[in-house]
């Protein structure tokens, strides 16, 4: 018989989100717990009173919390029937440029100020009563409050706890108990936009005014007080004097007095929240609509649609000259950028997840889950084969193909790996995204594919089990498979990527009623 | 005087009340009436149970195997319970003839059907 105190989500909220500072305090328990136990103040997540004393079993904050493993299957529904799916980008409709045509909204954001743009215009049309964006708090001091602005329009998330609390707690806390609002925009982070989902499948009834998500994208977040104490012993800067930072490569902390300080990645991670570490969602994979940065472009953003709510209100914004696009395919080095930025946030987060494994340090459960498959999905995986699954109209480069003309192929198609074949048809090898960006941009015209794919290529064949195949990705450390048929190794067939794998093993769609 | 002629002026009126129960008046908009369980909604949490200030709701059993009874006979029909469910799962519908002869009948049940 299990005591009240085993039915309660909060224990087990505590022993493996809380106690072992993985909690970045989102807020989305706060707002969601019915009995409003859990409560952000002094940057932390307080426990206000025993939840057991009110109630007989409850699920709801640790199902919720973006960093648990519940119902991660289930919130993919709710992008999962966009015609495309990308590794690294996920599920979605299209990817294009986009900037605000006001141009006093693109001055203060550093980037496309889409975000706000849509905003303004989704709520002058009705489509939206209100809006939630992140606030600062009040009491910030003067010393951090200018690093607000280090909210980047490029590669990196500076915004802190004294920014970070509390943002979907705000939104539904405040917008649906006190302010009444019934359509709501949210804007957030991946993880706001994954506690957001979750509260939406786990059909909690604040999100009945949800009307749509907006998700940017992020990196990292760092932690404030410590970013300002390394950046201050190590290279004597003030917080004061910081007026952004921006990353290309190295990040570069541009002061007022007009000097940039040049600090390398693995330098400043250090600094950065631990669950951040391990966080693999780089552009808000489940949103309705994300936008990122558009480095190297300085006034552009990068834009993914993924649901029809999110193609309604962009195209309305579009139509009503609120907002002007591009084509991505224009500009391949802003995809190849952004692309890079995705692979290296999933890159760091598997090698800190493993490295905790190994020292018996505390993982998150959302990382355990999203490498370990439940015994009805590995039953699942094994009894259906390649066949049932792979993608047979595979788009090919041949050996003489440029590396511009590769990275072109890849900003049209959105796939990060191509094999390479003969005349004939012949395979020959396999090329990825990661040779492109060992090559650097200037140079990709006058290098050809042949000059840096792999021969070897990692192959199964039609009737390989789908548990095989993502056995031998794990093993080679791989997103995609290529299959061949059994007899002629060289005869390509299809290819199966890591997102085709969790596509199967998606729930179906579940929605409010 | 005036009262008798201002009798007479009415009894040739139609009647201000309708003859219930041949006839019937539907509801008003967010009229609260009987409270009813969407099981399927229903996480088992207790929380409606323990919010009714009559004592009208009983839980037996946790989580998806609860079974919720509902004492119409003392129900004020004050809505806390949808109010408070954090999953929409009490809906207040528009009956509002409750009284039976018998308290034993005026008991519902509600359980989640597999
Ligand atoms: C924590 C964080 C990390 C980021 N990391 C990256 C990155 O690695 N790469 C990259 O390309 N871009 C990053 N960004 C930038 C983000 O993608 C840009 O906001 C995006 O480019 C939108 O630009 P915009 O000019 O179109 O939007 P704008 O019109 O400028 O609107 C931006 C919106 O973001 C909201 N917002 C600001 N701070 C927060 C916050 N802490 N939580 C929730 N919402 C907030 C604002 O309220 C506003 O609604 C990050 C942003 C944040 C907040
Ligand atoms: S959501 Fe609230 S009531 Fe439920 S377990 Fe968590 S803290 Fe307790
Ligand atoms: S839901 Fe958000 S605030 Fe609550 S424990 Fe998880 S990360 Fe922290
Ligand atoms: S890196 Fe991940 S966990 Fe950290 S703020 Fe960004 S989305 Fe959230
Ligand atoms: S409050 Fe809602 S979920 Fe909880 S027991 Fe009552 S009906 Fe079920
Ligand atoms: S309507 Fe009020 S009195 Fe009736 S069951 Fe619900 S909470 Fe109890």
């Amino acid at each position: 018989m299990k005591t009240s105190k085993d039915l309660i989500a909060y224990n087990d909220l505590k022993r493996r989100i809380i106690d072992p500072g993985f909690c970045n305090l989102c807020g989305a328990c706060e707002s969601a717990c019915p009995i409003h136990a859990l409560k952000i103040e002094n940057r932390r997540l307080n426990y206000t009173h025993n939840c057991a004393d009110f109630m007989d079993f409850c699920s709801i904050c640790y199902d919720i919390c973006p960093f648990t493993e519940a119902l991660l299957f289930e919130t993919l529904g709710f992008v999962a029937n966009a015609p495309n799916r990308a590794e690294g980008i996920g599920y979605y409709r299209r990817m294009l440029l986009a900037q605000a045509v006001d141009k006093k909204l693109r001055d203060l954001s550093h980037s496309g100020g889409v975000v706000t743009a849509l905003l303004m215009h989704a709520i002058k049309t009705g489509f939206i009563d209100s809006a939630i964006t992140s606030e600062r708090e009040k009491e910030t001091s003067i010393e951090i409050r200018p690093l607000l602005s280090l909210v980047p329009d490029d590669l990196l998330s500076t915004v802190d706890y004294e920014y970070f609390p509390s943002s979907v707690a705000m939104a539904f806390g405040k917008a649906v108990h006190e302010y009444g609002k019934t359509k709501i925009a949210f804007v957030g982070t991946p993880c706001h936009v994954r506690a957001i989902r979750k509260l939406e499948a786990w059909e909690h009834k604040i999100m009945n005014s949800l009307r749509i998500v907006i998700g940017l994208t992020c990196l990292w977040s760092f932690s404030l007080p410590e970013l300002t104490r390394f950046l201050k012993e190590r290279y004597g800067i003030e917080a004061g004097d910081i007026l952004r930072i921006d990353m290309d490569g190295k990040y570069k902390v541009s002061l007022k007095n007009g000097k940039v300080a040049a600090i390398s990645i693995p330098e400043i991670k250090a600094h950065t929240l631990s669950i951040c570490r391990m966080c693999e969602d780089f552009t808000s994979e489940l949103a309705d609509i994300s936008v990122g940065g558009a480095h190297p472009l300085k006034d552009w953003s990068t834009v993914i649609i993924r649901t029809e709510i999110g193609e309604e209100i962009f195209e309305e914004a579009v139509k009503a000259d609120v907002i002007r696009t591009r084509k991505i395919e224009e500009e391949p080095n802003v995809y190849a950028h952004f692309v890079r930025m995705s692979f290296l946030k999933r890159k760091y987060a598997t090698e800190e997840v493993e490295r905790r494994k190994k020292h018996g340090e505390p993982v998150p459960p959302i990382s355990i889950r999203l490498r370990e498959f439940l015994p009805r999905e590995i039953n699942l995986l094994s009894s259906l084969k390649a066949e049932h699954i792979m993608t047979k109209n595979v788009i090919t480069v041949t050996p003489e193909t440029t590396l511009e003309g590769l990275l072109a192929i890849m900003t049209r198609y959105h796939h990060t790996g191509y094999p390479i074949v003969d005349d004939e048809g012949k395979l020959l090898g396999i090329v990825t995204f990661d040779d492109i960006s060992k090559v650097l941009p200037s140079k990709r015209g006058g290098v050809l594919v042949r000059e840096v794919a792999h021969s070897k290529i990692v192959t199964a064949h039609p009737d390989s089990s789908l548990m095989e195949i993502y056995e031998k990705m794990i093993q080679h450390k791989i997103g995609k498979i290529i299959i061949v048929d059994r007899k002629d190794h060289r005869k390509l067939l299809g290819i199966i990527t890591k997102t085709d794998i969790m596509h199967v093993l998606k729930w179906p769609m579940k929605k409010l009623v | 005087m005036a009262i008798i002629a201002e009798a007479i002026k009415w009894l040739l009126k139609h009647p201000v009340t309708i003859k219930y129960p041949f006839e019937r008046e539907a509801p008003p908009k967010g009229f609260r009436g009987r409270p009813v369980w969407d099981m399927h909604r229903c996480i088992g949490c207790g929380l409606c149970s323990r919010i009714c200030p009559s004592g009208a709701i009983e839980i037996i059993g946790r989580g998806q195997e609860a079974k919720i009874k509902h004492y119409v006979d003392r129900c004020l029909f004050c809505g806390q319970c949808s109010e408070s469910c954090p999953r929409n799962a009490i809906k207040l519908m528009n009956d509002f003839e409750h009284a039976r002869y018998n308290r034993d009948v005026m008991i519902y049940e509600y359980k989640r059907e597999t």
